[in-house]
């Protein structure tokens, strides 16, 4: 009886907080696209409305397929793991294919479908913690053997690689830190996490030292005021703005920095925007909800009846949270620039969409306790004994 | 146990796992939970340093960032006479331009719809609409033309607030005063000659702008311009008013009366060298300079020198008077003729046979005969000497452009030169010279320097700058200008030249003085002169040198005629603005 009822309750009620900080985050989003994006969406295209309304049209979409992603078993998105992983390689393969990728400030990073355009990349985040889960769910209790291996960090390499290349810096750091947090989940031994992370980070530095723009990147990170001019300048217009606002900010819309000073105001940088606009209020709002976000997350990784819906929440959760702290240490100039958009906040179609439908299974996985196709058997033990 | 609750992690930690991989999992997420929020509390550190510890810093140079600096056009100092009234003021005005890039119209049209606004010719301005440089379509524009070529809203046409320079009293003043061009920089006169007095300090208008350079747009409310000074102060002159106008329709009068090319007429006080009126005509409007020749823009009191004649012979006596070559009642003996070596010279009025005078009939008469032998029983050097201490040969240092010091002759004086400097021919001195010069006789012996600017007030009145007469340098003695008094009054007594300098109810000192004056180019004299009266009022406590001089007066030659009575017409006027009463006892304050 008390299963049933539980049973009940859990196909019924969502994590709420978790929901409603979604849904705070994504809304806020659209005001400050708003305010960020209306100055040089007037000038450019002459619609001042153009990046909100897009932006909206995307939330909704996001909004539905939160919904819609909440309503998925979550044992049965292990049914598409692999052919989503398949398609996320395919995908980013095909931005390196003349005419079908687009090519954006240098890096090839979207595909045109048709009228629309997305990031492969935005959609692999997903691709790759849902194959993750999968398969790190399926690895036996024990040493991980050299199949283990195969089955797990050849694909999130071959990812990673085609990612990098676009070249996409940001986002690959993103992926790696996804696998980390779900390598470290599934029990990969420390030594081997901490190693294989050394040796990331050594070729990611090779990577910046060998490539002119990360060079650059990373010097005008060192000193940005030395470069305030050149390469420097977008990191000290975001100083700028942010320390403009003060602790209370120059109220909503009324930020100048925005005004063709900080560039990419409405995507990369729009905490920068919020930082002037709304403060240090503002700021720790912002940092606070996306806290929350992790604690909820966390929590709902914790509780999950299978090592497949944890590992999938950790994933999710690790992956927005870790994207979000990335892209506001850059803006804070605390890490060298690596182009990654907030979650939630900054424009962007695919991106606000596939993060709003990861919310919906990370959702799905709070509201769906019991029907776990692999229940652990403590977890069958533990729950009577719990009413 | 609700999967919704807010604390599940506390039952489960508080049932404890046995399976060594749920406690893995576990740990290992509370790991990630650990780093995460450290993170967080990392950025929050970051961000309190950012907005709270380096917000001032970084606001400021943000600020300054999107600040920019507008020049303004400096506003100009009023001009006041010394009574406050209004000599030169700047008013708004506004200026047309065109800038290329905006403006796509088509020329022709534009210019048909502008000409009627702006009155300038319909050709002039479609060639500049037509051009590719940014140009000026009119200038000084009032407040009505503005609005309609505003209401006009042609893209490309621009409008510039500027000041305009506005002369009240129009040709009153005019020379002394000048002209300014339309960049606001004095061109001619007081305007030029003090213009970095005049000129306001530099405006500025900070606006925010934003990263491409257009003003970010303001409240309705705010007024930029609020924060800029729109009135600098004045610039007042020693000049009264009243005075000068005073003396400038009673020189217009005498040079229409005596057909006279030219005139001048300066009011000083001989106590502190201020200069209460500067009349020369003709002059012009300052309004309208555009129209004026450059000849009435000129300064003529300053800049032109000429003969002064017989009003040197005052100064002669008081040099001779001061080394003791002679004293009062030295006889000198005059023929109608003097010899000096092959030349001679004569007496304009010329008694019968050979006068015995004293320095005071000398004066009385003017007689050239007797001027020479003073002159000439001092040393050239020493005469030269005193005639540089009273002003002559230099400047005056009155601060005026384009003063002129006149033509001392150098050493040695051949003795025909010795005795014709005497009386005043063979020297050349400025109107202004002479009447600085005069100030020494009249003050007891003391030098001063012409005082043009009093004193500088800021826009609320309060004053911000004086500028206090120069120290007066003594040139002759007390004793000297005390017996020269008697002398010079008996000029304008019955039976001297000057009688009709006379006003009534004062004793009057003066010397007339009409000389030949010289061909340009130096060789010889031509039937023109310039008749000059120079004297100061009351004789006893002077209140006011005055000096009027006519060039080429065609009706009449003698000052006796024609600058004595000016001189009568303009100390009586004066000694009343002055507000000095008419009394014969003469117990006026000696100073103004």
């Amino acid at each position: 009886m008390a299963a049933v009822s539980r049973r009940n309750a859990g196909a019924l009620a969502w994590d709420g907080p978790l929901a409603s900080v979604a849904i705070i985050l994504a809304v806020f989003g659209f005001f400050m696209v708003l305010s960020a994006s209306a100055p040089s969406a007037e000038f450019r295209l002459s619609d001042g409305l153009f990046f909100f309304k897009k932006q909206v049209a995307w939330g909704t979409l996001g909004f539905v397929a939160m919904f819609l992603g909440a309503g998925i078993a979550t044992e049965r998105l292990r049914v598409a793991s692999k052919v989503m992983i398949g398609l996320s390689a395919a995908f980013l393969a095909a931005t390196y294919v003349p005419h079908l990728g687009v090519s954006q400030l240098g890096a090839a990073r979207w595909l045109r479908l048709g009228p629309m355009s997305f990031q492969p990349s935005e959609f692999a985040k997903l691709g790759m913690v849902m194959y993750l889960a999968d398969v790190l769910a399926r690895k036996p209790e024990g040493p991980w053997t050299r199949k283990d291996l195969r089955q797990t960090v050849l694909p999130v390499l071959g990812l990673l690689g085609l990612v990098l290349f676009q070249p996409d810096l940001g986002t690959t750091l993103i992926l790696a830190g996804i696998a980390f947090a779900m390598f470290l989940c599934a029990g990969m031994p420390l030594t081997w996490l901490l190693g294989g992370s050394g040796v990331g980070l050594a070729a990611a530095a090779y990577h910046v030292l060998h490539t002119p723009y990360q060079r650059d990147r990373f010097l005008a990170f060192v000193n940005p005021w030395a470069h305030s001019k050149d390469i420097g300048f977008q990191l000290v217009q975001s100083l700028l703005a942010i320390g403009s606002g003060g602790i209370f900010g120059t109220g909503w819309g009324q930020g100048k920095e925005k005004l063709f000073y900080l560039p990419i105001q409405h995507t990369d940088f729009i905490f920068a925007v919020v930082g002037e606009e709304l403060g240090l209020i503002g700021t720790i709002l912002v940092v606070a909800l996306f806290v929350v976000l992790a604690q909820r997350g966390f929590s709902i990784a914790q509780r999950a009846r299978s090592v497949h819906a944890k590992l999938l929440a950790t994933g999710i959760t690790a992956g927005i949270v870790f994207q979000a702290f990335l892209n506001i240490a850059v803006v804070t100039a605390s890490v060298p620039t690596t182009g990654v958009p907030l979650p939630f906040l900054s424009f962007g179609g695919t991106s606000l969409l596939v993060t709003l439908f990861s919310m919906g299974l990370l959702l799905g996985v709070s509201r769906s306790p019991r029907t776990s196709g692999q229940p652990l058997v403590h977890f069958t033990r533990r729950i009577p004994s719990s009413s | 146990m609700r999967v919704s609750t807010d604390r599940p992690g506390v039952s489960g930690r508080a049932r404890k796992p046995r399976d060594p991989a749920e406690r893995r999992i576990r740990s290992r997420i509370r790991l990630l939970r650990g780093w995460i929020l450290l993170a967080a509390l990392g950025l929050i550190a970051r961000l309190a340093y950012l907005q709270i510890w380096d917000s001032p810093h970084l606001s400021a140079v943000a600020r300054q960032q999107r600040t920019r600096i507008l020049n303004l056009a400096s506003l100009r100092k009023d001009i006041l006479d010394r009574n406050g009234a209004q000599l030169a003021v700047s008013e708004e005005a506004w200026s047309v331009y065109v800038q290329p890039q905006d403006f796509k119209g088509d020329p022709a049209q534009a210019a048909a719809r502008l000409a009627p606004l702006l009155g300038v010719d319909e050709t002039k301005l479609e060639q500049a609409l037509a051009g590719h440089h940014w140009a000026w379509l009119a200038r000084e524009e009032d407040r009505a033309t503005a609005k309609q070529v505003r209401a006009l809203k042609i893209p490309g046409i621009g409008l510039l607030e500027e000041t305009k320079r506005v002369y009240p009293k129009d040709e009153t003043a005019g020379t002394l005063i000048g002209f300014v061009g339309v960049d606001n920089r004095g061109l001619a006169g007081i305007e030029h000659d003090f213009n970095a007095l005049i000129m306001g300090p530099p405006r500025q208008l900070a606006i925010q702008v934003d990263a491409k350079g257009n003003e970010i747009l303001r409240d309705a409310h705010e007024n930029p311009l609020d924060a800029v000074e729109t009135s600098s102060g004045a610039v007042q002159l020693t000049i009264d008013q009243a005075i000068q106008h005073v003396a400038e329709s009673r020189l217009a009068e005498a040079i229409q009366t005596f057909d006279a090319a030219h005139g001048v007429v300066i009011v000083m006080n001989p106590w502190n060298g201020d200069v209460l009126a500067f009349a020369t005509l003709p002059t012009y409007d300052p309004n309208h300079p555009d129209l004026a020749s450059p000849s009435v823009i000129t300064n003529w009191g300053i800049s032109k020198v000429f003969e002064p004649g017989s009003v040197m012979k005052p100064f002669t006596i008081a040099a001779a008077l001061q080394v003791g070559t002679i004293t009062p009642q030295t006889v000198f003996t005059c023929p109608p003729r003097l010899q000096i070596g092959d030349r001679s010279i004569g007496d304009h009025d010329p008694g019968p046979g050979i006068r015995h005078l004293i320095p005071a009939q000398i004066l009385k008469v003017s007689s050239n005969v007797g001027a020479s032998q003073i002159g000439r029983s001092m040393p050239d050097s020493v005469q030269r000497a005193f005639f540089i201490k009273f002003g002559f040969g230099r400047t005056t240092q009155s601060g005026l452009g384009g003063e002129s010091r006149g033509i001392l002759p150098p050493l040695p004086w051949r003795p025909i030169r010795h005795a014709t400097i005497s009386y005043g021919q063979g020297i050349s001195v400025t109107a202004l010279q002479l009447a600085t010069a005069e100030c020494a006789l009249a003050n007891g012996g003391y030098a001063v320097r012409p005082r043009l600017i009093e004193r500088i007030l800021d826009a609320s009145g309060k004053v911000v700058q004086t500028f206090p007469p120069a120290p007066m340098r003594r040139v002759v003695s007390t004793r000297v200008t005390q017996e020269l008094l008697p002398m010079l009054e008996g000029v304008t007594d019955p039976g001297g030249t000057g009688t009709a300098a006379r006003v009534p109810g004062y004793h009057v000192a003066g010397k007339t003085g009409t000389a030949q004056k010289a061909w340009p180019d130096g060789r010889g004299y031509s039937p023109d002169v310039v008749s000059t009266f120079l004297g100061f009022v009351p004789a006893e406590k002077p209140r006011i040198v005055i000096l009027a001089t006519l060039d080429a007066p065609q009706k009449a030659h003698f000052a006796s005629e024609t600058t004595a009575p000016i001189f009568r017409d303009v100390a009586a006027a004066t000694l009343r603005i002055l507000g000095s009463e008419p009394s014969p006892t003469l117990e006026a304050s000696p100073s103004v």
